[in-house]
C-alpha cells in the first residue's frame, strides 16, 4: 500500500504558520508518518496536483494508493481519482451538516460520504461524526503515536513533585513577574495634581499665537513670502514645495479675513494654497521590542506548573489558567507557572498578557513567560523541570503538549472533555470540572450557534491548583503514583504498537519490519 | 427622630438615568421611605452638603436624634458631616474594596465605613463581606427594599395558574417578537437581508398577547452582570421545538437601539427555534406591568451576582417561582421550593467601579447546562404538575414576606437604630487616609 500525504503546511512553511489553525495538521502528519511507514510506502506531496499523477504511476506499476489529506474536509479536493481519506482534527460535538456561502463543500457530511470513511484523533470527534453519518460509518480514532519519543527522558529522569532548582534556556526572551515591576495602579494614568493642572494651563496659554494685529499680519506675510521667494523649502530636512509657504501665509495671516464663500472659491482655484492644509501627524515612536534572537536563561524551583499555548488561539482560555493560579497562590512564594508561548509574534499578545499580570498583582507566586524557540535539549529540560502540566481549554482536538508532558511522567491539571476524555481521569489528573456552552463552527461565516464547547469551572481550576500543590508538598508518594499512572496511560493510549494495531486493523494491512521514529514536537495542539 | 435621606438620582433625574449604573438607588430610597416614616420624621434633601448638617444642628439643639441615610455606594457617601451618616448600599461581590485607587481615598470602602461607624445593606452575603473586612462586630444590617406588601397584595388577586391564556398587554415603545421578526436582518453585516427595526420611528402603541408558559426577566441590558446571553441561549436550546414557551425580556435602558441591538443579534445567532422570544422596550403602565406579572409563569435571572434584585423580589412576592442561581443576595430568599436553582461557580473579577480592573474579588458564573435543566424542569412542572406549581407559588409568597416585607424591614431598622443611638459612634474622628 502507498500512502500519499498532504498538508497545507509543510517543513518550509511551518515557521510562518506557527500558531495558525492549520498548523496542527502538520504535526499530526509528522507524528503519523512512522506508523504509516510501518504499513506501507509513504509519499509526502507538496501540492494536491501531484496526487493523481503519482496515483496513476503507482497503479500502472500494479500498486494501490490512498491519499491521506491532512486538511479540513471543506478544503479537501473532491475531483481526485485516487481514493481519498480525510484526517480530521476537530473539537466540537457536531460536524457541519449544512452548507453556507453557496459552497456545498462546507457540508462535511457530503464530503465524508463521498470518501466513505475517515480518520480522526479522538473518540469525541468520532461520536460527532457518527451522529451525523450514522453509527456504522467507518471512523478510525488514531491518536498520534508519541510515547516512544520520551523514552530518553523517562530513562534518566524521575518526575519530582518539588523542583530543587533547574535552569531553563531559550532562544528568545523570558519575562518574569518578579522583575517586571507589576503594579495595578499603573494601569490607569495618575490624575494630575492641582499644581500640575495649573502648570499645564499656563503652558497652553503660552502656546497661543499672539493676536492678529495688522503688524502681526505684516510680519507673517514678510516671513513666508521671503521663504517662498528664496525657495527655502528645498533645504529643509523634509523638503517641501515653495507653494507650501504661500499656503502657510494664507492660513495664518489671511484666511480669517475672508468669508467662507470667498474662501471656498479660492480653495477651488488655488487648491495648493487655499485648499485644506495637510497636517503632518507625528509618527508614533516605534515600540522597542526585546531582542528575541539571543539565548537567555532563567532558574525555576519549587512546585512548577507548565503550560504550552498560543495566546491567539481562542480555545486555550489562558486568562483563567493564569488568574486561577495567581489567586490560588497569591501568598505562596514557591509556586511557579511557566508559560511556554508558541506564537512567534510577541506584539500580538504582549500587552494583553502584561495587563492581565498587572491586574492580578500583587501576588507572591511567580509567573515566567518564555517566548521563543526551544531546541530539543532545551525542551527536554522544560519537561523535566515541571511538577505538573496545566490545561484549562474550552475544547481540544487532541492537545499534543499535554500528552507529551504526561509521557514524560508529569501529572496534570486538565478538564476531561472533548479529546481529553480519551486519556484524562482522576488517576492521572486533577480533573477540572466544566459545563457545556453554545458556540459556532469556526469556519461558519453565518456565525450561528450550531455546536457545543465547554466552559471550564474557574473555582474547580483554582481548587485543582491548591490540591496539586498540597500533594506536591505533603504527599510525594501519591505524586509518584500519579506520575507512573500518567506514563502507563500514555503507553496504552499513544505508544507505537497500539496505534499501529488500530491503523492496520482499519485498513486490513499487515505491519512490515518495525521502524523506530523520533520526532519531538513543539506544537501547541 | 429625624431621618434625612438622599440619593443622587431623584424624581427629576430618573428619566435620564434609567438604566445607568446608580439609578436603582433611587428605587431603593422610594421603597424604604414608608418604613422610615414609621420610625421617625423623614426629610429628603437634594443637596446634602448644605442641608444635612443644618438639619442635624437643629435637632441637636432640640435634643432629637438625627441620622443621615445616603442611598449611595460608600465611595460616593460623604464622610465630612457632623451628622451621623450611614451609606445604604447594594453590593454583590465576595470582598469589599479595601484599598484606595484612582486618586480617591473613599474608593477604599473600609476608610468610609470606619469613618461612618455603621452602614446598611440589603443581604446577609454583603453583611458577611463587610464584616470580613471590618471585623465581626461591625454594626451593619441587611434590610432589603421592602417591596413585598405592594406586590403580595397584587398577587393575592391573581389566579395561581402556571399557564397564560390570551393575556393582553398594551406597550408604548418598541416590541420585538421573534415570531414576526426577519432574523436575517440581524446577522453579520455581509449576510444581512430583510427588514430590521426602525429605531427612529416615533414610539407607537402595541398590543402583545401572551399564551402558554411565560418566562419573564426584567433587566438593564447594559448592566454587564445580567448574563442574558445564557438566559437566551439555554432557552432556545432547551425549548427549541416547544411552541407554547415564551421568554419575555422587559428592558430598562435610556436608548432603545443600544438596548436591543445586541440582543437582536443573539436572536439571530440562536436560530432556529419554534419557541418565542419577546423583547419589550418601553414604558408599561402599572396595570400593564401587573398584566405582565400575571401572565408570567416564572421569573428568570442568570446574573453573576445581585445586590438584591428588585424585579425578582417583586415577581416572587406575587407568587411567581423563579429560575435563578442561589448566590449573593439571592441566598437570602431562594430555595429549592420556590425556585429552579441554577448551578454556578466562582470566577475572579474586578470591583465594578475600579478603572484599573484589578482582580480582587469573586463573582458567580452560571453553569450553562444547568440553566437548560432548570428550564426543562420548570416547563414540565408548569405543564404537568399544577399541584407542585401551586406549592412553589405559595412558598414564594411566604419566603419573600420573611425577606422583604415592610414589617420585617421596620423591625430590623428599629433595632438597628436603637443600638446606634444607644452606642453612638464617634464619626469623622478618623479621617480616611489621604
Amino acid at each position: 500500500m502507498n500512502f500519499i500525504l498532504y498538508s497545507d503546511v509543510n517543513d518550509s512553511s511551518i515557521s510562518q504558520s506557527l500558531g495558525r489553525p492549520e498548523y496542527s495538521y502538520y504535526f499530526v502528519l509528522k507524528a503519523y508518518r512512522p506508523v504509516l511507514e510501518s504499513l506501507g510506502r509513504v509519499h509526502v506531496v507538496s501540492s494536491v496536483a501531484e496526487v493523481d499523477p503519482l496515483y496513476r504511476q503507482l497503479l500502472a506499476a500494479g500498486e494501490d494508493s490512498l491519499f491521506l489529506s491532512f486538511t479540513p474536509p471543506q478544503k479537501t479536493p473532491t475531483d481526485l481519482e485516487c481514493p481519498t481519506i480525510c484526517v480530521v482534527a476537530w473539537e466540537f460535538d457536531s460536524i457541519p451538516d449544512e452548507q453556507w456561502d453557496n459552497d456545498p463543500r462546507q457540508d462535511w457530511t457530503h464530503m465524508l460520504a463521498r470518501q466513505g470513511r475517515v480518520i480522526t484523533l479522538s473518540s469525541h470527534t468520532a461520536r460527532a461524526i457518527r451522529r451525523a453519518m450514522g453509527e456504522d460509518f467507518p471512523v478510525l480514532v488514531l491518536p498520534t503515536p508519541l510515547w516512544e519519543n520520551f523514552a530518553a527522558i523517562r530513562s534518566h529522569h524521575t518526575s519530582a513533585p518539588v523542583n530543587p532548582g533547574s535552569t531553563l534556556q531559550i532562544k528568545g526572551c523570558v519575562f518574569d513577574s518578579r522583575t517586571l515591576g507589576l503594579n495595578a495602579d499603573a494601569l490607569i494614568p495618575v490624575p494630575p495634581s492641582a499644581e500640575e493642572l495649573a502648570a499645564l494651563a499656563a503652558e497652553l496659554e503660552a502656546l497661543k499665537p499672539p493676536p492678529l494685529t495688522l503688524k502681526r499680519r505684516f510680519v507673517i506675510a514678510r516671513h513666508y513670502l521671503h521663504m517662498w521667494r528664496l525657495d527655502k523649502g528645498k533645504s529643509l530636512p523634509d523638503p517641501v514645495h515653495r507653494t507650501h509657504f504661500l499656503s502657510q501665509w494664507y492660513w495664518e495671516g489671511v484666511r480669517d479675513l475672508l468669508s467662507d464663500t470667498v474662501h471656498a472659491r479660492l480653495a477651488e482655484y488655488l487648491p495648493a494654497i487655499a485648499g485644506p492644509q495637510t497636517v503632518a501627524v507625528p509618527e508614533p515612536e516605534p515600540r522597542e521590542w526585546p531582542d528575541t534572537n539571543t539565548q537567555v536563561e532563567t532558574q525555576v524551583d519549587g512546585v512548577v506548573y507548565v503550560t504550552v499555548f498560543n495566546p491567539r488561539d481562542g480555545r486555550k482560555n489562558w486568562h483563567q489558567l493564569i488568574t486561577a493560579f495567581c489567586w490560588a497562590f497569591r501568598e505562596t512564594d514557591d509556586a511557579t507557572l511557566v508559560l511556554k508561548i508558541t506564537q512567534s509574534d510577541l506584539s500580538s499578545y504582549y500587552d494583553e498578557l502584561m495587563t492581565l499580570l498587572a491586574q492580578l498583582s500583587p501576588f507572591a507566586c511567580r509567573v515566567v513567560v518564555m517566548h521563543g524557540y526551544l531546541d530539543d535539549p532545551q525542551y527536554a529540560r522544560l519537561y523535566e523541570a515541571a511538577s505538573f502540566y496545566v490545561n484549562a481549554s474550552r475544547c481540544e482536538g487532541l492537545c499534543l503538549p499535554l500528552m507529551e508532558f504526561m509521557a514524560s511522567g508529569k501529572p496534570v491539571i486538565a478538564p476531561d472533555h472533548t479529546a481529553m476524555e480519551d486519556y484524562i481521569d482522576e488517576r492521572v489528573a486533577f480533573v477540572v470540572k466544566s459545563s457545556e456552552e453554545l458556540t459556532i463552527w469556526p469556519q461558519d461565516t453565518r456565525i450561528i450557534y450550531r455546536t457545543l464547547r465547554y466552559r471550564p469551572d474557574w473555582g474547580s481550576l483554582k481548587t485543582a491548583y491548591e490540591n496539586s500543590y498540597r500533594m506536591a508538598k505533603a504527599q510525594p508518594q501519591d505524586y509518584q503514583r500519579m506520575s507512573r499512572a500518567a506514563i502507563d496511560r500514555m503507553h496504552d493510549y499513544c505508544a507505537f504498537a497500539p496505534v499501529q494495531q488500530r491503523l492496520s486493523g482499519f485498513f486490513g494491512l499487515v505491519p512490515q519490519a518495525s521502524v523506530s521514529a523520533t520526532v519531538t514536537d513543539n506544537a501547541s495542539c | 427622630m429625624l431621618i434625612i435621606i438622599h440619593s443622587e438620582t431623584n424624581q427629576r433625574t430618573i428619566a435620564q438615568n434609567l438604566g445607568r449604573s446608580e439609578y436603582s438607588y433611587y428605587f431603593v430610597l422610594k421603597e424604604y421611605r414608608p418604613v422610615l416614616e414609621r420610625l421617625g420624621r423623614v426629610v429628603e434633601v437634594s443637596d446634602p452638603q448644605t442641608e444635612v448638617d443644618a438639619l442635624y444642628l437643629d435637632c441637636l439643639s432640640r435634643g432629637e436624634d438625627c441620622v443621615f441615610l445616603s442611598f449611595s455606594p460608600p465611595h460616593r457617601t460623604p464622610v465630612n458631616f457632623a451628622c451621623p451618616t450611614l451609606a445604604v448600599f447594594a453590593w454583590e461581590f465576595s470582598t469589599i474594596p479595601n484599598e484606595p485607587f484612582a486618586g480617591e481615598p473613599r474608593n477604599d470602602w473600609c476608610s468610609v465605613l470606619r469613618a461612618s461607624g455603621a452602614a446598611i445593606t440589603h443581604s446577609n452575603y454583603t453583611v458577611n463581606a463587610v464584616r470580613e473586612a471590618m471585623g465581626a462586630d461591625y454594626p451593619i444590617v441587611a434590610v432589603p427594599a421592602p417591596v413585598w406588601d405592594r406586590f403580595a397584595a397584587r398577587g393575592a388577586q391573581l389566579q395561581r395558574q402556571p399557564l397564560a391564556r390570551q393575556v393582553k398587554l398594551k406597550i408604548k415603545g418598541v416590541v420585538a417578537d421573534s415570531r414576526q421578526l426577519d432574523l436575517q436582518a440581524f446577522g453579520p453585516v455581509h449576510l444581512r437581508t430583510g427588514q430590521g427595526i426602525d429605531f427612529d420611528a416615533p414610539a407607537s402603541e402595541h398590543e402583545l398577547v401572551l399564551d402558554g408558559v411565560i418566562y419573564t426577566s426584567v433587566f438593564n441590558p447594559s448592566d454587564g452582570r445580567k448574563n442574558w446571553e445564557d438566559m437566551l441561549s439555554a432557552f432556545c436550546v432547551t425549548l427549541r421545538d416547544v411552541e407554547d414557551a415564551t421568554l419575555v425580556f422587559k428592558l430598562t435602558h435610556h436608548d432603545a437601539e443600544e438596548a436591543l441591538a445586541d440582543i437582536l443579534h443573539h436572536l439571530y445567532k440562536n436560530q432556529s427555534y419554534r419557541c418565542r422570544i419577546v423583547l419589550i422596550y418601553g414604558y408599561l403602565a402599572d396595570a400593564d406591568y401587573e398584566q405582565l406579572v400575571q401572565a408570567t409563569s416564572y421569573v428568570v435571572n442568570t446574573a453573576y451576582g445581585e445586590g438584591q434584585c428588585l424585579p425578582l423580589m417583586e415577581f416572587m412576592s406575587c407568587g411567581k417561582p423563579a429560575v435563578a442561581p442561589r448566590t449573593t443576595a439571592m441566598i437570602d430568599y431562594l430555595d429549592a421550593d420556590n425556585a429552579f436553582i441554577i448551578d454556578t461557580t466562582d470566577e475572579l473579577t474586578a470591583w465594578p467601579h475600579d478603572p484599573r480592573r484589578a482582580f480582587r474579588t469573586l463573582r458567580y458564573v452560571t453553569d450553562w447546562a444547568s440553566v437548560c435543566r432548570a428550564y426543562r424542569a420548570s416547563y414540565d412542572v408548569a405543564k404537568d404538575d399544577p399541584e407542585r406549581y401551586a406549592q412553589m407559588y405559595a412558598h414564594a409568597v411566604t419566603s419573600l414576606q420573611a425577606f422583604c416585607s415592610q414589617a420585617s424591614a421596620e423591625q430590623r431598622l428599629k433595632g438597628f437604630f436603637a443600638d446606634l443611638f444607644k452606642n453612638p459612634v464617634t464619626p469623622a474622628l478618623e479621617t480616611p487616609d489621604a
